[in-house]
C-alpha cells in the first residue's frame, strides 16, 4: 500500500468518523458533520500539497 | 346639661383635626390608634366620604390610594405587600441526599475513564453508549493496526529526550493494545520503508484520539454531555 492519496483518504475517513461521534448526536447531524469534515480534510490536504509542490524538499 | 355649650359631635366620616387625642369616638377600634392620627391627610384634602382607611387582619391601618409610605407602620399588606421571594426554590437539597449521588458520580467517572484508558471505547460501553463504544473501538483499533502493518514503530518509554517521551505518550494513549503489541514483538519499525512516516502518524493519532475519547467519557459520566 504505497498510494499516498489512498492513505490520506483512509486517514481522513477514520479521523472524521471519530470526531463526528465525539461532537454530534443524532444521525442526520452526524452525517452532515461527517461529510463536511471528511470533505474538508481531503480538499485542504490536496490544496496544501499543491501549494507545497514547488518546494525543493 | 346645656346642649348648646357642649362641643358638636363629629359626624361619622368626618375628621376631628383639633384634638387628635380624642380620636373619632363614634367609630370603631382601629381608628383610635395613635398611628392613624399621625397619618391623617392634611386639612386641604377634601374628604369625599368614600372609604378612606384600609384595615387588614393585623389591625394595621393604611390609606387607600395614597402614595406608598416609607414608614414601616403604614404598609398595606393586604393588597400590594412586599414581594414574596421564593427562598425555598433556591435552596439546595440537603447534603444527606447529595452525598450518595456524588459518590455514584465519582465511581462512575473513575470506572469509565479507567476502562477507556485500557481499551478504546470501553468507557463509553460502561456508560451504556454502545454506538459510540463500537465506533471508537473499531476506528482506533483499525488505525493502530494499519500503523503497525505499514511498518510503523512503537516507541519505548524513554524520558531522556522530550520528543521520545512525547512519542511514547502518544503511542501508549491507545491503552492495552500498545502493551500487548509490544509484548508480542510488534512495532519494531522499518525507517527505510516507504510508509514509515505515514505509519507512525497513524499510531500517534490513534493514541491521541483515544485520549479525547477518554475525556468525552469523563464528560458523559459527569452529565455534562448527553
Amino acid at each position: 500500500m504505497n498510494n499516498h492519496i489512498l492513505l490520506m483518504v483512509i486517514f481522513s475517513f477514520l479521523v472524521s468518523l471519530v470526531f463526528t461521534f465525539l461532537a454530534k448526536h443524532g444521525a442526520r447531524e452526524r452525517i452532515k458533520y461527517f461529510l463536511l469534515l471528511f470533505g474538508s480534510f481531503v480538499f485542504f490536504s490536496i490544496l496544501v500539497a499543491w501549494l507545497m509542490y514547488p518546494f525543493p524538499f | 346639661m346645656n346642649m348648646d355649650e357642649t362641643e358638636p359631635v363629629p359626624e361619622i366620616g368626618q375628621e376631628s383635626p383639633k384634638d387628635p387625642a380624642n380620636g373619632n369616638l363614634g367609630e370603631t377600634g382601629p381608628e383610635a390608634n395613635p398611628a392613624v392620627a399621625e397619618h391623617e391627610p392634611p386639612s386641604h384634602v377634601e374628604d369625599t366620604g368614600k372609604e378612606r382607611l384600609n384595615v387588614d387582619e393585623t389591625g394595621i391601618v393604611a390609606e387607600t390610594g395614597s402614595e406608598p409610605s416609607k414608614d414601616p407602620v403604614d404598609v398595606n399588606l393586604g393588597e400590594t405587600g412586599p414581594e414574596v421571594i421564593p427562598i425555598a426554590a433556591d435552596l439546595e437539597p440537603p447534603s444527606c441526599v447529595e452525598a450518595p449521588r456524588k459518590e455514584l458520580h465519582i465511581l462512575r467517572t473513575m470506572a469509565a475513564c479507567m476502562a477507556g484508558a485500557l481499551v478504546p471505547g470501553l468507557g463509553h460501553a460502561v456508560l451504556g453508549k454502545w454506538d459510540r463504544a463500537f465506533v471508537f473501538l473499531g476506528t482506533l483499533t483499525v488505525m493502530f493496526a494499519l500503523g503497525l502493518q505499514l511498518h510503523g514503530r512503537l516507541f519505548n518509554p524513554d524520558f531522556s529526550d522530550v520528543f521520545s517521551a512525547l512519542k511514547f505518550i502518544a503511542d501508549a494513549g491507545i491503552g492495552m493494545i500498545y502493551w500487548v503489541s509490544r509484548l508480542r514483538g510488534l512495532g519494531v519499525g522499518d525507517p527505510a520503508a516507504y510508509t514509515y512516516d505515514f505509519a507512525n502518524v497513524f499510531i500517534y493519532v490513534a493514541g491521541l484520539l483515544n485520549m479525547l475519547v477518554i475525556a468525552d467519557a469523563f464528560d458523559i459520566a459527569q452529565e455534562r454531555k448527553p
